[in-house]
Order: structure tokens, then C-alpha cells, then sequence
């Protein structure tokens, strides 16, 4: 294949989307009408294919040959290539001075895992989307912000220089705005959207400054020229402060895309966007971004274990935290966004545990990415089984509204059960390895590098959380799938709607939202008792997908973990250091099994049958029960911290404006006319005065005059 | 390509829409002509501005003096007044000395073609959006604008120092008719304080430039004391001593302060912008408080380095740094559409400043796209809040909610609008800030570190005004009055810029290229300036400049 065609192949996985997305985004209204998820779904499945061929000959490297070389550069580093991997040219984006950012992309190993898991991802959640989304008005706006969003995230993974990686976290960012904002209409999903935008935009901002840090450090934005030079020049004195500084501020933007404990905050109101929105972005792909930050900035890193230590303690707060969280919601999409911020804080937990040493680094990354990796798909699968319940209970998605839906949805109760006996680390799931790996890591930890104590901490915070993850994971399937058949009224005029009127006639009996899937999240109604006959699985579009990702919940793990296949993609790189290869260890493997099944059993025994015993339990903690119910007051405390000050000062701002600048300036203004006031009686136009002062004038005038002038 | 068809576009960018406007003065024309003649005169200005920038780009980089910081590649040279002292030196025969020479010195470099450019298309604009609002007085309306266009030309194409200060108050006239005749309520207050406070500023501005002139006529190494570039050419050779050099500074710097306008010369902004009619508005924010800006582009940097150097950026980068977050909190808790957007012009002209005083290439390229930028988005901003306005005369933002389902159109463009103006990579914006900031983080990391909390602080406020007035549930207002979305006209007025911020976004090397030799003159000298003081520096500091 000629370069150009290669080249052309790695555009058109991001720009095949982008094309989707502005043709339904312009012509959506008039020309697809309902079809609007033909063009995006044709264009994903071109980049789904290209990215599997790409993964196929990058990561598994039968056809990788070193493309890039570098300058000449004193010592061992230069020796060895940055990155591997095709390179498609694009143009100069900012030439200015010494800075000279240009817009390619590159596909190495990880960009390719990365690449695969979104493309792959997206295909089948725009397909449950074209059933999903069915009949609302904002149709074709929904495929066109889904195909943007596909096309940015593609392009963050490709980036080769710092500056367009921004671009395209940034983009990404509003993409999620603009989901989370879908049904505009209503102010909760508004207030939800503004949040997630601000929140990240904090993130941002730390990583600009990043940036700019970067560029006087390195006095370069590129990847392959930074990471060369990191380990040229390691040894100057100042560098590592400099680098710390750097990590951080890397860190810190991660913190915000990827929902890490304080910028957590917005991912759960997120969950006010549709639910393909909060299974494609919120959940496998656009949260993950952080971990691929990270991730690709290992080479920086790995020279300061002290900003792993950091990444390691705040992804091991964040994970318990919000599985503690988690443990007492009633929203079943909020369990799942507090789940998800859980899992992406074990990808930092394993990411931090590099600290240990350099040698670990391959292996932390390996198991960040594959925990990612696996995470995608079987939250994907849970969310949009979440889609289901909530598609056929009528939006309502509170589980004290329902309950006993096995029977109702087998087949979303199917896959949810995949999805969650995944996500528990239920043995020999996907998420049992990826889980295993980190755990791994982390015990390697207490035996090796300065911090040995903190992945003491950090070990057991993992297992006490993994074992609270299977409990609520459960708790959530059996509330829903369990008990007596609960179905609440919404759900029957849904049905009823269903099968009185064409799909296409949803306007004019639901008003003006159509048959969109605005979330009912107060407890409106008191369950009824309706024939649950009635009630029945969305259509085909929203099946299939499920089915495939729970094929993929069971057994992607297996297939590329224990098998050291994806260890072998990820080894690829060449950034990465060959360290340890992660051995399996069966007493490790055993722990946490139980731990698994431990979460597991508690959770039937409270929750498969109607029983008083989580009254018993919540009396039983009390306190610590309501701090879970409400989040641990950290939307509060957030609101009392920063956003009433940041309130108040602007409003202070605004009234030192009108009210002493402002004034301040009139005073000025008015000072000719206070002083012509003054001096008005002078020109009284009397004559007689005039002469008196001239007088006195002339008089002093010549006094003057005579005491300068020398008599002789 | 000829060099007279260049100088004669030069020139009927001035003239053409000068003549026309007076000619809408003092013709009788009935109203129903004067819209087309207007918008016939305003486009056929943009067109001759684009061929302009066509020809421009195939013009060579004229560069006698490598050091010299302002080298206009058009240059169009008439004398215009001159004043000669005839000395007797022997018998029948007298020696003429100009002692002063005063050129129509028109000429165009990069920054000038931009600027122009951006002129014309928002005078267009402006044109358009006037077409319903404004039936009152429409000879003298439409006069107003096309003088207007007809000044800020002027004033940016002018290489003549009095030139360039003749234009540049005359801008003031028709700004303040439009301001005063067809603004709000308040329009006669707000028109008086605007005119005295930019005018007030301009005087003690001309006060620096009439020092300046008198050092430069005591030296005879100038063959014209008038000459932009000749002044910075020879400035640069000889500069003037730092202490003159710093009281110039501050004399030519507080008129420019005001009209950027710089924290805390900003209170007229507000007033003046709420007042406004839109097209007045979109004016002002997008061209005519850029003059300030390239004020200091053009006369303070290349004249006075040691003064920018050493007061400068402290004094203006603090200034801008507390102006991006003062502005942008005051912003935030404005209730007011348009005050909102006014104070975030104050925001984002910090940025503009931040950039300019980091002296170097990435700062300056930065602060000139974001003088652009600002024009384009501002600009937009300002239309859309008009269009707003009109539908519904009010812009109390509690009067809105879900404008979203009611003016689709209009609310995308708004959002578009205000993505633009956050700074979203992509759109225009970022590129601005982005070389700003880090130009800037070269010189003080804690201005930039601190400046960079302002792009946090845009968000905040463009998009909980976004969240209040335009999504939501619909408000009672627009439920009750219901009314047409965008028309065609406001469309055409709208799209060109919509289309400039996503391109400038996406590949803005076209623009940064145009000025390139302009920016890297300056930022030559600032350099070279840089290297000197080292060189200059004791060597017991050689360490600590590592």
C-alpha cells in the first residue's frame, strides 16, 4: 500500500465521523429526518474496521516499522525511537517563533488500543441509539454531536503534540456538553451541562499551564521531542522540581476529564444526557481520556515517583469514595456514574503504582489501559441495559419504582447480569483480570520503592473497595431484576403509547418531547398493578448491541489478559521501559475472589428477597448511611467553598465598579465645573473690580520687580 | 500587479465611504434609497478591501533597514503641509529648511490589512443589522456609519504621526452621533462620558507625541519627523533616553488605556455599549476600542522599548491580569445581555494586553489574533444580543428561559458565538489565548498562571447566561410574544463572521503569515534589545541569568 493511501486510511478513522457529523448536523432536519443515524453509523462502522486493521498491524507489530527519527541526541535515548507507528501528515497548524505546531496524527500501540475500544464502542451504542432516540425531535442533532464526539476522541488519541491533544480534550468536553444538554428544556440537564463544562474546564486550565511549562522546560510541545528529552535531561539540577510541576498540572486536568475526587463532581449529574451519551461518553471513552493522559505521559512520570504517589492517592481516595457513595443510591444510573468513577480510580491506582519503580512502569500502564479497556465494554453494557429498564419503565429510573423485571426484560436482565458480575470482578469475567493486575501492582508496591507504606494504605482501600463494588453492583441487579414485579405507572402509558400509535406519530400524542426518554426522577407516582404483559423489550436496535457487549464482558479479559496478548500490544511502545511481566498469582487471584463473592452473597442475602434487613443494616450504621445518601455532602461543600465566593466577589466586583471607579471618574469629571465655580464671582464683569485687582496686580508686580532688580 | 491600482484601493477605501456619507448629508435622498446606497457602498468597500488582501499577499517584504521595527508594504506619500525656515546663509541665496513636514502618508503593512479588513466586513455588518432597527433619521444615520468606516480606515492606514491622530479623533465624531441620536434612554449621558473621557485620554496621549516630536525635530538625522517608520527607525538607531522615554510612556499609554479600555479606565465602556443602537455597538467593541490596542502596536512598542521593558510590563501586564478576572467576574453577575458581553470585552482585551507585554513573538502574534478575534466574536456577540433586543426589547436576562426552543437558530448561533469567545480550541479564540498566555508565561509565569484562571471564569459566565436566557423552560416572555427567528438579512450580517472565527480557528496560519514580518520586526528589536542589556550586564550576574 502507497503512503498516501496509508495516510488517507489513518484520516478517514477520524474524519469519516467528522464528515457524519457535519452533513447530519447541516442537512439532518431536511434530508434524513428519521435516518439520521445511517450516515453516522456508516462512518463508524469505516472507522471501527480501519482501527481493528490499525491494531492489527501497529500493537500487534507484523507490520510496525520505526517511522520516526529523531535528532541526534547525546547518549542511549536517542538510539531508540519515541513512538512507533504511522504517521499521517496534516499542516501547520500555529507557526509562531519557536513554536511549531502541526496538525498530524500518529498511531502507536496505545493510540491503536485506544482507537479500537472507541470506534468499536460507538458503533454498537449509535446502533441502540437509533432505537433509543427514536421519535425525538432533536434526532438528528443527537447523531450529529455523537459523530463529532467519535471524531474528537479519535483525534485526542492521535495527537502528536501536546497542544492538539488539548484541542481535542477541549472538544471533547463541549461534546459532552452538549449531550449532557440535550433536552435543554429542562433545567436540571441545563445545570448538569454548565457543571460538567466548568468542572472540566478547571481541569483545563491546570493543563495549560502545564503546557506553557512544558514549552520553557522542554522548548518543545511535541511528544517525541519531550520525551526524548526527559530522560537527556534528568540530571540537571531543577529539572525534576520543573517536571514535578509539569506531572501535576498533567494530572490535574486529568483529574477533571476523568472524574477523580475533587472534580468528581460533575459525572454523576451527567447522567441528565440520554443514556447512550452516559454509556459511549461518560463511561467508556471520553472519561477515560485522563487514563490515557496519563498514560502517554509516562516517560515524565517515571521521573518523579512522587507525582505517582500522588496519582496512586487520590485514584485510591476517589475509587472508595465514590463505591461508598455508590452503596446507597436509589438512581440506578447514578450507581452505575458512581461506579464508574470508582473503576477510572482504580485506573490511576494502578497507573500511581509505578512509584514503586521505573521497572514497573510497562506493567502499571498495561494494567491502567487494560482495565479500561475491559471497563468499556462491560459498563457500556450496563448502562445501556440501564437504557432498557428506563426505555421500557417509562423514564422512570428510580429502582424503589421497579423491581422483579427478570422475567419482564430477560434479555436486558441477561445482560445486565453479565455486565455486572464483570464489573464485581466475578471470577474469570473481563473485569476479574483487569482487577487482578491492579492488585498485583499494588502489593508489588509494599515490597519495593520509597512508598512502600502508602500502597500498604492503598492495597487494602483497593480490596475493601472491590468488595463494596460487587455489593453494589448487586444491590442494583437485584432491586431491579428481583422480588414481586413492581411496575410504575409511567411505564404503562409509555406502552400504551407504544402500541396505540405508529412509532412515527409520537409528536402528537406525547406533545412537544415526543417519545424522547426525558428521566422521571422524582418519586411521582406510588407503584401500580398493570398487566406486566404489556411491557416488552425495546426494538432489535437495542438488543443486539447488548448482546455483543455482553460476549465481550465475559470474555475479553480472558482472551487478551492471562494470555499476555494485550500486554503484548501495549509493549509495543517503546517509551515504556521492558519491566516485569505480570505474573499471575493464585493466592492474590484467590482473595479477590472472594472478595467478589463476599460482595456478591451480602447482597443477595439483603436484597434478592423483600426482607426488613436493609433496614436493619442501614439503622445499623446510621450516620454513615446518610453521608453516603447524600454524597458526602461534597456538592455542598463544594457550593459553600468555591461557588457562593466566587459569587459573592463578583458581585462585590460589579458594585466597586458602579460604585467607586465608576464614580470616581464622574467625580473627576465634574472637577472643571467645581472649580470654574470657584472661580466664576472673579469674572463678575464690574469694572470698578477688575481695576482693583489690577491694581493690587501691578502692585505686586512691581514689588517684585524692584526687589530683583540690583540699585546700585 | 501595478502599483497604482494598489494605492488607488488604498485611497477609495478612505474616500468611498467618506463621499458617500457626505454625500447622504447633504443629498435629499428619499428613504428608500439610502438603505441600498449604504449597503452598495459598504460592500463595494469590503470587496476593494479583500482584492487589497489578495494583492497584498504577492507584494514583496520590502526591507531597507532590517532593523527598522514598521516597514508598510504600500505606501501612498503626498505632502500635505509644509512649514520652511528660510535662513540667509550667503548674499541672493537662502537655505530651506522644513521644520515641519507634513505628509497624507497612507500605507499598509500586515497589521493595517487586518485591521481594514475587519473594518469593513463589521461595517457591513452593521449595515445589515441597521436595516429595521433604525428609521429615524436615516440619512444622517447611515452617514454617521460610513464616516465612521471611512476614520477607522483612516486611522489604520495612516504612517504619518499627525495624520494618524487626525483620524484617530475623528472617529470620535460619528461614534458619538450614533451613540447620542440613536441610542437608548440614557444615550445623551452615556454619549457626553464617552466622548470626554476617550477624548480627555487622547489629549494627554497627543501631549506624549508633541514631546516626542519636539526631541525628534532637535535632531538632524531625520528627514521626516512625521514618518511612522522614519520615527522608529531612527528610535531604534538612537533610541531616547529611558527617563524621556518613560514619561512618553505613560503620557501615549493612558488615552490608549482608555480606549483598549484597560482596568480601571473601563467605566465608560459599559454605559456607552448598553446605549448604543447594535450597529454602534458592534463598532465600537469590534473596531474602535482595537484602536487603542494598535496604539500601542504601533506607537508605544517600536518608540519607547526601554519604557515598555521596564514600566510596561509590569504596569500594563498587572492591569490586564486584573482587568481579565475583574472583567469577567463583573460579567458574571450582570443581568443585563449586553453589559454582560461589554464587561467580558474588558476580559478578553486583557488577554489582548497580557500577550502584547510579553514582547516577544508568541505574545505579540497572540495579542494581534486576539485583537482580530475579539473583533469577530465581540462583533457576533453584539449582533446576536441586538437581534435579541429587537424581538423582544428587553435584555434582562431573568426576562428569558428556553429562547432555545423559540429562535433555534438564533440560539445556535449564539452558543456557537459564545464557544468562540470561551475560547474552545477550534474556534478563534484559543489561538489567541493560547500564544498570549504563553508568550507571556516567557516573561512572568505568575501573570500567566493567574490570567489563565480568566479562561475558567468565560466559561462560568457565557454559559450560565447561555443555561438562563436560552435554555430551560421557556419563559413567560417568549411564551407570550411569540416571534420570527432569524431573517435572511441578519443571517448574511452574521455568517461571515461565524465563518472567519471557525476558520481562523482551525487554520489561522493565513492570518498569522500576513503579519508575520510586522510581529517578528518588533519582536526583533525587543530581542536584540534583550541580548544588549545582557551583553551590558556586569558579569558577576552571569550565573543568575542562567
Amino acid at each position: 500500500m502507497s503512503d498516501a493511501m496509508h495516510a488517507l486510511s489513518i484520516w478517514l478513522i477520524p474524519g469519516g465521523p467528522l464528515a457524519a457529523a457535519v452533513i447530519v448536523g447541516l442537512f439532518g432536519k431536511s434530508l434524513f429526518r428519521g435516518g439520521a443515524h445511517r450516515p453516522v453509523i456508516a462512518a463508524l462502522v469505516v472507522s471501527c474496521l480501519l482501527s481493528l486493521w490499525q491494531l492489527g498491524t501497529v500493537a500487534v507489530g507484523s507490520g510496525s516499522k520505526p517511522t520516526e527519527n529523531g535528532s541526534p541526541v547525546a547518549g542511549e535515548a536517542a538510539a531508540q525511537p519515541v513512538r512507533t507507528g504511522p504517521i499521517a501528515y496534516g499542516f501547520e497548524w500555529i507557526p509562531v517563533g519557536s513554536l511549531n505546531i502541526r496538525a498530524d496524527v500518529q498511531i502507536d500501540a496505545l493510540s491503536a488500543v485506544m482507537l479500537a475500544m472507541v470506534t468499536f464502542v460507538s458503533t454498537l451504542v449509535a446502533v441502540y441509539a437509533s432505537g433509543y432516540m427514536h421519535g425525538d425531535p432533536g434526532y438528528p442533532r443527537f447523531f450529529a454531536e455523537l459523530a463529532l464526539f467519535v471524531f474528537s476522541m479519535c483525534m485526542l488519541v492521535m495527537a502528536r503534540n501536546f497542544v492538539v491533544l488539548f484541542v481535542f480534550w477541549e472538544a471533547v468536553g463541549l461534546c459532552s456538553y452538549l449531550l449532557i444538554g440535550f433536552w435543554f428544556e429542562r433545567p436540571i440537564a441545563a445545570a448538569a451541562a454548565v457543571k460538567a463544562f466548568v468542572m472540566n474546564r478547571i481541569g483545563d486550565a491546570a493543563l495549560l499551564i502545564g503546557l506553557y511549562l512544558i514549552w520553557t522546560t522542554f522548548g518543545s510541545l511535541d511528544f517525541s521531542d519531550v520525551f526524548r528529552d526527559a530522560k537527556v535531561h534528568s540530571y540537571s539540577p531543577g529539572f525534576s522540581m520543573h517536571v514535578l510541576l509539569i506531572c501535576l498540572c498533567i494530572f490535574t486536568g486529568a483529574c477533571g476529564k476523568s472524574a477523580q475526587f475533587p472534580l468528581h463532581l460533575w459525572l454523576p449529574d451527567a447522567m441528565e444526557g440520554p443514556t447512550p451519551v452516559s454509556a459511549l461518553i461518560h463511561a467508556a471513552t471520553m472519561v477515560t481520556a485522563g487514563v490515557y493522559l496519563v498514560a502517554r505521559c509516562t516517560p515524565l512520570f517515571v521521573l518523579v515517583p512522587e507525582a505517582q504517589a500522588v496519582v496512586a492517592t487520590i485514584g485510591g481516595i476517589t475509587a472508595l469514595m465514590a463505591a461508598l457513595i455508590a452503596l446507597t443510591q436509589n438512581d440506578l444510573k447514578r450507581v452505575l456514574a458512581y461506579s464508574t468513577v470508582s473503576q477510572l480510580g482504580y485506573m490511576f491506582l494502578a497507573l500511581g503504582s509505578a512509584a514503586a519503580g521505573e521497572a514497573f512502569a510497562a506493567a502499571a500502564v498495561t494494567a491502567a489501559i487494560f482495565h479500561m479497556f475491559t471497563h468499556a465494554f462491560f459498563k457500556a453494557l450496563l448502562f445501556l441495559s440501564a437504557g432498557n429498564v428506563m426505555h421500557s419503565m417509562g423514564n422512570v429510573i428510580d429502582m424503589r419504582q421497579f423491581g422483579g423485571l427478570r422475567k419482564v426484560l430477560p434479555v436486558t436482565h441477561i445482560a445486565f447480569l453479565c455486565g455486572a458480575g464483570a464489573l464485581s470482578g466475578f471470577p474469570f469475567l473481563s473485569g476479574f483480570w483487569s482487577k487482578d493486575e491492579i492488585f498485583g501492582l499494588l502489593l508489588n508496591g509494599t515490597h519495593h520503592g520509597d512508598h512502600r507504606v502508602l500502597f500498604q494504605v492503598l492495597f487494602w482501600v483497593a480490596f475493601v473497595t472491590a468488595i463494596l463494588t460487587a455489593f453494589y453492583t448487586f444491590r442494583a441487579y437485584y432491586l431491579t431484576f428481583f422480588g414481586p414485579t413492581r411496575i410504575p405507572a409511567e411505564a404503562f402509558a409509555h406502552a400504551h403509547h407504544d402500541s396505540g400509535h405508529a412509532h412515527g406519530d409520537a409528536e402528537s400524542a406525547h406533545g412537544h418531547n415526543g417519545h424522547s426518554h426525558v428521566p422521571v426522577t422524582a418519586a411521582q407516582s406510588e407503584p401500580v398493578a398493570g398487566d406486566p404483559t404489556q411491557i416488552h423489550e425495546g426494538p432489535p436496535a437495542m438488543k443486539w448491541p447488548l448482546l455483543v457487549l455482553a460476549a465481550f464482558a465475559l470474555a475479553i479479559g480472558l482472551i487478551v489478559g492471562p494470555t499476555h496478548v494485550f500486554a503484548g500490544w501495549i509493549a509495543q511502545m517503546p517509551t515504556l521501559a521492558k519491566g516485569e511481566a505480570e505474573t499471575f498469582q493464585w493466592l492474590l487471584a484467590g482473595a479477590s475472589i472472594l472478595a467478589a463473592l463476599g460482595g456478591i452473597g451480602v447482597a443477595a442475602l439483603m436484597y434478592a428477597r423483600p426482607s426488613n434487613r436493609p433496614q436493619l443494616v442501614r439503622a445499623a450504621f446510621g450516620p454513615l448511611y446518610t453521608l453516603s445518601l447524600n454524597r458526602v455532602y461534597l456538592d455542598e461543600s463544594a457550593n459553600i467553598l468555591v461557588t457562593f465566593p466566587v459569587k459573592a466577589i463578583a458581585f462585590a466586583s460589579l458594585l466597586f465598579d458602579q460604585g467607586f471607579i465608576d464614580l470616581l471618574v464622574d467625580e473627576i469629571g465634574s472637577l472643571p465645573a467645581i472649580v470654574g465655580r470657584f472661580l466664576r464671582p472673579v469674572q463678575n464683569g464690574l469694572i470698578q473690580s477688575y481695576a482693583l485687582v489690577m491694581l493690587f496686580g501691578l502692585a505686586i508686580f512691581l514689588t517684585t520687580i524692584l526687589q530683583l532688580v540690583p540699585f546700585p | 500587479m501595478s502599483i497604482v491600482l494598489t494605492n488607488s484601493n488604498l485611497l477609495a477605501m478612505i474616500l468611498l465611504p467618506l463621499g458617500a456619507g457626505i454625500l447622504l448629508l447633504i443629498g435629499r435622498w428619499p428613504a428608500a434609497i439610502v438603505r441600498p446606497i449604504a449597503l452598495a457602498v459598504t460592500s463595494a468597500t469590503l470587496l476593494l478591501s479583500i482584492i487589497l488582501a489578495f494583492q497584498f499577499h504577492e507584494l514583496p517584504v520590502p526591507s531597507p533597514d532590517p532593523k527598522a521595527p514598521i516597514h508598510p508594504r504600500i505606501e501612498l506619500r503626498q505632502d500635505w503641509m509644509t512649514y520652511e525656515r528660510h535662513l540667509r546663509v550667503e548674499e541672493s541665496q537662502l537655505l530651506a529648511i522644513r521644520v515641519v513636514h507634513l505628509e497624507f502618508f497612507l500605507g499598509m503593512d500586515g497589521i493595517s490589512l487586518a485591521l481594514v479588513v475587519l473594518t469593513t466586513l463589521l461595517t457591513f455588518s452593521a449595515v445589515l443589522i441597521s436595516w429595521r432597527a433604525v428609521d429615524d433619521r436615516l440619512r444622517e444615520y447611515f452617514a454617521s456609519l460610513l464616516i465612521l468606516e471611512a476614520g477607522l480606515n483612516g486611522a489604520f492606514c495612516a504612517f504619518d504621526l499627525i495624520l494618524f491622530y487626525v483620524f484617530f479623533e475623528f472617529t470620535l465624531l460619528p461614534l458619538f452621533f450614533l451613540v447620542g441620536v440613536w441610542g437608548g434612554p440614557k444615550r445623551r449621558e452615556a454619549a457626553v462620558k464617552f466622548f470626554l473621557y476617550t477624548f480627555a485620554g487622547s489629549v494627554i496621549t497627543l501631549t506624549g507625541v508633541v514631546v516626542l516630536l519636539i526631541h525628534l525635530l532637535s535632531r538632524n538625522d531625520l528627514a521626516n519627523p512625521f514618518s511612522i517608520p522614519a520615527i522608529a527607525a531612527a528610535l531604534v538607531h538612537d533610541p531616547l533616553p529611558t527617563s524621556l522615554q518613560i514619561g512618553i510612556f505613560l503620557a501615549m499609554s493612558l488615552g490608549f488605556a482608555i480606549k483598549v479600555p484597560l482596568f480601571p479606565f473601563h467605566t465608560w465602556l459599559p454605559l456607552a455599549h448598553v446605549e448604543a443602537p447594535t450597529a454602534g455597538s458592534v463598532l465600537l467593541a469590534g473596531v474602535l476600542l482595537k484602536l487603542g490596542a494598535y496604539g500601542f502596536l504601533r506607537f508605544c512598542l517600536p518608540f519607547v522599548p526601554s519604557a515598555c521593558l521596564s514600566i510596561g510590563v509590569p504596569l500594563i501586564g498587572v492591569l490586564a491580569v486584573i482587568g481579565i478576572l475583574y472583567g469577567a467576574l463583573c460579567a458574571y453577575a450582570q443581568t443585563d445581555l449586553k453589559k454582560l458581553v461589554a464587561y467580558s470585552s474588558i476580559s478578553h482585551l486583557g488577554f489582548c494586553m497580557l500577550g502584547m507585554f510579553a514582547l516577544n513573538v508568541e505574545g505579540l502574534t497572540g495579542s494581534f489574533l486576539q485583537i482580530i478575534n475579539h473583533g469577530l466574536s465581540t462583533g457576533a456577540l453584539f449582533l446576536l444580543v441586538g437581534m435579541v433586543y429587537e424581538r423582544y426589547h428587553t435584555r434582562e436576562i431573568g426576562n428569558f428561559g428556553g429562547l432555545a426552543s423559540r429562535l433555534p437558530l438564533i440560539s445556535a448561533a449564539m452558543v456557537f458565538t459564545c464557544l468562540a469567545s470561551i475560547g474552545l480550541p477550534g474556534l478563534n479564540g484559543f489561538v489567541g489565548e493560547f500564544l498570549s498566555l504563553i508568550g507571556m508565561y516567557r516573561v512572568s509565569p505568575a501573570m500567566a498562571c493567574v490570567g489563565t484562571l480568566g479562561v475558567i471564569l468565560a466559561a462560568v459566565y457565557l454559559l450560565t447566561m447561555l443555561q438562563k436566557a436560552f435554555f430551560g423552560p421557556v419563559g413567560a416572555l417568549p411564551l407570550s410574544h411569540p416571534v420570527p427567528d432569524m431573517g435572511g438579512r441578519e443571517a448574511w450580517s452574521l455568517i461571515p463572521l461565524l465563518v472567519l472565527c471557525l476558520a481562523i480557528g482551525v487554520y489561522p496560519k493565513p492570518l498569522i503569515d500576513t503579519v508575520k514580518p510586522d510581529i517578528e520586526a518588533v519582536a526583533g528589536m525587543y530581542e536584540r534589545l534583550h541580548v544588549e542589556r545582557l551583553a551590558a550586564a556586569p558579569v558577576g550576574n552571569l550565573e543568575a541569568r542562567r
